[in-house]
């Protein structure tokens, strides 16, 4: 309820910068007819974030009574917040944290337009950053208004040998629970300076249950039919983990899932060392002060059995179970606009990679068990050109390649492309196009991109009425 | 006790064996002097395996020290480790469609469950189990390890591959429905054989700090003058060091359970919750296989898929605890450490590390005498077998920890040798035109070169292990 109130607030704000942008955008689109002279101008307007009730946020209503019960206690999991040494206390408050985080609870980032989901419309990391004594100072690029953002440098500081890996915003120095730990927060004035910054916006999980059991050869099956039979230049590949299946969660298909997922999020992001991640990534003597790893099994008897396990494998069930976003009305109010739309989305080759449906194979979980996935997503990671290309390698996912995002939710999300550049959702669709250069290919997309901005006005904007009706 | 018996029996044989090897070196020394004109660096050694060593097992009890509750959650999980899957039914399922095994213990059991290959092939006793129409690949012999096999290549030989490829599959089993697949070709110019790991131990190793292991390895780089010099396994996921498995690809005990358990085994599980093989007709069980376990009024350590409980059975598994030296004369195999140390091995096989602070008291702050730095090394195109896992490259292992080599059978990645002198001089090896010479090589020279007492002791030592 809270959430929504704020997300309205931000919303209606936004409507000025949105023109503005707007008219920037024409005049872009403009630039373009002039250098590409096959490519109409795209004239569509974001209707903005789906008013109405939060189509998501719910467990499946047909969870058995011992299920249901499960998720209630386990919701409690997900919003927990993490201290550093202080917090062992209920199912609310854990220790762990730091001492590098992004954030000190799954619930902060994962939060919109319910809990589970994307980034909120206010940035929730300035009410975590100084939190408790922390000095941390907040990084250029985070805004109170913008996407909670991760940070990755693509090469390590001879800016030749890869890292890729999460350099976390903050650190637990000067905060009452912390001790003596004295360390700095990462220098990103110099990463950026250096053009070895980029950054990585909230997925939202819900429905994720589904989209761990989709079999491998179907993703795979869809996939090879693709690049067998389109003339668009469109040929996905699957980020197949250790076991030889599809990754599937994260920008770039690089997990595998939820458990794993799970684990390495409550380490990376929020420092909390477990029985899957269970190193500190910063050992510095006097910053780590608490014995690994912070979240285990409890082998106390007399805890009921969903006490067992650790954390990981709680925020797990509790994604597990969440149930996938339920498209909500068309905006304008006219069903046949987003029915056409989705026709749209489908002709100019949109539905080539954002695959409108899976279906899950036979589950132990009921509600997971053969139903249909309607995710718009093949799962499989494309080249998506040097514009988006964010040179960090992940598993067989390259420097310029991502997975298809999930569209399903799309209505209710307020920051699109994986570095949350953009809160409209037709500069999301635009920024697919892009040409190649000597490093990367051009991307996948441009044909459709092309395709798209070859509509009729009017088929533009039942397009995006139909993204934002998801 | 039937295992241990079994085992007993084997040494048995081991020893008949190891009277002709006595026999045999007398005459290799008889004729030494008329065929090699000089012994010394780049010879051949002059020492003999003494063989698995007898005695107490020293290995496969948990870790001194568990809390009462932590000991009943680990005398109850012991069982999950040594149950059998069947691919449906009333029992544990979820095996296949194609496996290598159906039990962690086949393969993990010497010289206790937990451990490594036992000496008679535990596979024979599976691939034809309950109607199974395997054949048996030509790598697997009955008195060989338990290999498992990965492919380098796909089938244009070119394409990298690097997965397992299962050895088996349910068809035929009559608790395998009309599943009909048929096992891979495996063709001898691209496979890679693995031999299992012991797991002894591993709940130390998980948790040794990462400096403790980076720090290590970066100051033999610049200290080592034999041109010894490793590389941290850094995680994909979480950027911290992956420290198990031959190549050091696995992270943690849970995350390896979870994969064997789907690899190994083809049970689903969280973790890794799709089938290997999807061909309809062969996934006749709900995902995933194990999970969790809703149903009130259990045991909570059954609340989870078995993965956790494997993981939770291995951490509390305690490192094997040296026997008395080979021979019996102490003294043999305190100045074997002495050797091994002088001429190198201890650069790898590091003696020990110190764990942190756990949340298990009796994983904390423990002296791991695991023998190992934890880190990759080329070792030359001899043992390279061309598959590339996270930042190992085709040439390149994890130095495997030495801790229980005494009761090891079956030496090297793939098991290729039964003779720790043999394993020994395998890490010698030249340069070719893909790959580096062995960072061994100075080590090996020197071994050949120390006197014939010397190199005996340094291999009692480790048979002492």
């Amino acid at each position: 309820m809270f959430n929504r109130v704020k997300a309205s607030w931000a919303l209606n704000s936004k409507s000025a910068a949105k023109i503005a942008g707007f008219i920037a955008l024409l005049a872009l689109a403009l630039l373009r007819v002039s250098t590409v002279t096959t490519v109409n101008a795209q004239s569509a307007n974001d209707p903005g974030v789906r008013g109405g009730p939060p189509g998501a946020g719910n467990w499946f209503t047909t969870l058995t009574k011992e299920q249901q019960g499960e998720f209630q206690i386990i919701f409690s999991n997900f919003v927990e917040q993490n201290e550093v040494t202080t917090g062992e206390g209920g199912d609310v408050l854990r220790t762990g944290l730091g001492p590098r985080f992004d954030s000190n609870t799954c619930n902060s980032c994962h939060n919109f337009p319910a809990i589970g989901g994307s980034s909120p419309p206010v940035n929730q990391l300035f009410s975590v950053y100084q939190l408790n004594g922390a000095k941390n100072i907040m990084p250029f690029f985070e805004t109170p208004n913008g996407p909670t953002l991760v940070a990755r440098f693509p090469f390590q500081s001879d800016l030749s040998t890869p890292d890729g890996h999460v350099h976390q915003l903050f650190v637990i120095t000067g905060r009452g629970d912390a001790g003596s730990c004295n360390i700095q927060q990462p220098d990103f004035i110099t990463a950026a300076a250096q053009n070895n910054l980029i950054f990585r916006n909230t997925t939202p999980t819900f429905g994720s249950g589904m989209l761990e059991l989709i079999k491998n050869s179907d993703l795979i099956n869809n996939g090879t039919t693709v690049c067998n039979t389109n003339s668009l230049g469109i040929c996905g590949h699957p980020n197949l983990q250790a076991d030889g299946s599809v990754g599937r969660f994260g920008w770039k298909a690089q997990d595998r899932s939820l458990v794993i997922f799970s684990g390495e999020a409550y380490n990376v992001e929020e420092g909390v060392t477990n029985e899957l991640f269970p190193n500190e990534l910063d050992e510095t003597p006097g910053c780590v002060l608490n014995p690994l790893p912070e979240d285990s099994v409890h082998f106390d008897p007399t805890l009921p059995p969903k006490m067992f396990p650790g954390d990981p494998e709680r925020f797990a069930l509790f994604m597990r179970f969440l149930a996938p976003p339920a498209p909500g009305t068309c905006p304008g109010g006219n069903n046949a606009s987003c029915i056409n739309g989705q026709i749209q989305f489908n002709n100019v080759g949109c539905a080539l990679c954002h695959t409108p449906s899976f279906t899950t194979p036979p589950s132990v979980i009921g509600p997971l068990s053969s139903a249909k996935a309607n995710m718009f997503s093949d799962v499989l990671v494309h080249h998506m050109g040097p514009c988006n290309a964010d040179n960090v390698t992940q598993g067989s996912a390259l420097g310029d390649e991502f997975r298809t995002a999930p569209l399903w939710g799309i209505g209710q999300r307020i920051f699109f492309m994986s570095d949350g550049r953009t809160t409209d959702i037709v500069q999301a669709v635009e920024d697919h196009f892009c040409v190649g250069n000597s490093q990367y290919p051009a991307s996948e997309a441009n044909q459709v991109i092309t395709n798209f901005n070859a509509l009729s006005p009017q088929n533009q904007q039942d397009l995006i009425n139909f993204l934002r009706s998801l | 006790m039937l295992r241990q018996a079994k085992s007993d029996h084997n040494q048995q044989g081991r020893g008949t064996r190891e009277f002709f090897r006595i026999l045999l070196l007398s005459a290799i020394i008889v004729l030494l002097p008329f065929t090699v004109i000089q012994v010394g660096a780049g010879g051949p050694a002059n020492a003999v395996d003494p063989g698995v060593r007898r005695g107490p097992l020293g290995a496969g009890q948990p870790i001194a020290g568990l809390t009462r509750q932590e000991q009943t959650v680990w005398n109850n999980v012991n069982a999950t480790f040594k149950q059998v899957n069947s691919v449906t039914g009333t029992g544990v399922i979820g095996l296949g469609p194609r496996f290598n095994s159906n039990s962690c213990v086949s393969c993990h059991s010497q010289p206790a469950p937990g451990g490594a290959s036992p000496p008679s092939n535990p596979l024979f006793s599976v691939y034809q189990l309950n109607g199974a129409q395997n054949t048996m690949p030509f790598f697997e012999n009955q008195s060989g390890a338990a290999l498992d096999a990965r492919f380098p290549f796909l089938s244009d030989l070119q394409t990298p591959d690097n997965g397992v490829h299962q050895l088996f599959t349910v068809t035929g089993r009559t608790d395998a429905g009309n599943c009909n697949i048929s096992q891979p070709t495996f063709q001898p110019n691209n496979l890679a054989a693995r031999n299992p790991l012991p797991i002894f131990g591993d709940g130390l190793v998980e948790f040794i700090l990462d400096s403790d292991i980076v720090n290590n390895a970066a100051t033999i780089c610049k200290t080592s003058t034999l041109g010894i010099c490793g590389t941290p396994s850094h995680s994909d996921n979480d950027g911290t060091i992956n420290r198990l498995g031959w190549k050091a690809q696995d992270r943690s005990l849970q995350i390896a359970a979870g994969l064997s358990y789907n690899v190994e085994l083809g049970v689903t599980n969280e973790l890794f919750p799709n089938e290997v093989d999807e061909t309809p007709g062969c996934n006749p069980n709900p995902l995933p296989e194990s999970s969790t376990n809703f149903t009130s009024g259990i045991q909570p350590y059954l609340f989870s898929g078995d993965p956790e409980r494997f993981a939770i059975f291995m951490r509390f598994l305690a490192p094997p605890t040296p026997g008395a030296c080979p021979g019996g004369d102490g003294s043999s195999c305190t100045n074997g450490q002495a050797q091994f140390s002088a001429i190198g091995c201890a650069q790898c096989h590091k003696a020990s590390f110190r764990t942190p602070t756990n949340t298990v008291k009796a994983l904390t702050n423990r002296v791991a005498n695991l023998f190992s730095d934890l880190v990759l090394h080329h070792m030359g195109s001899c043992l390279a077998d061309n598959i590339v896992l996270g930042a190992a490259q085709g040439d390149m292992f994890r130095t495997p920890p030495l801790w229980g080599v005494g009761k090891r059978v079956y030496f090297l990645h793939d098991g290729r040798t039964t003779d720790i002198v043999q394993a020994v001089e395998n890490h010698s090896c030249a340069a070719n035109g893909q790959y580096q010479a062995s960072e061994a090589n100075k080590v090996i020279d020197n071994f050949n070169a120390l006197s014939s007492k010397d190199q005996q002791d340094l291999i009692n030592f480790l048979r002492s292990l």
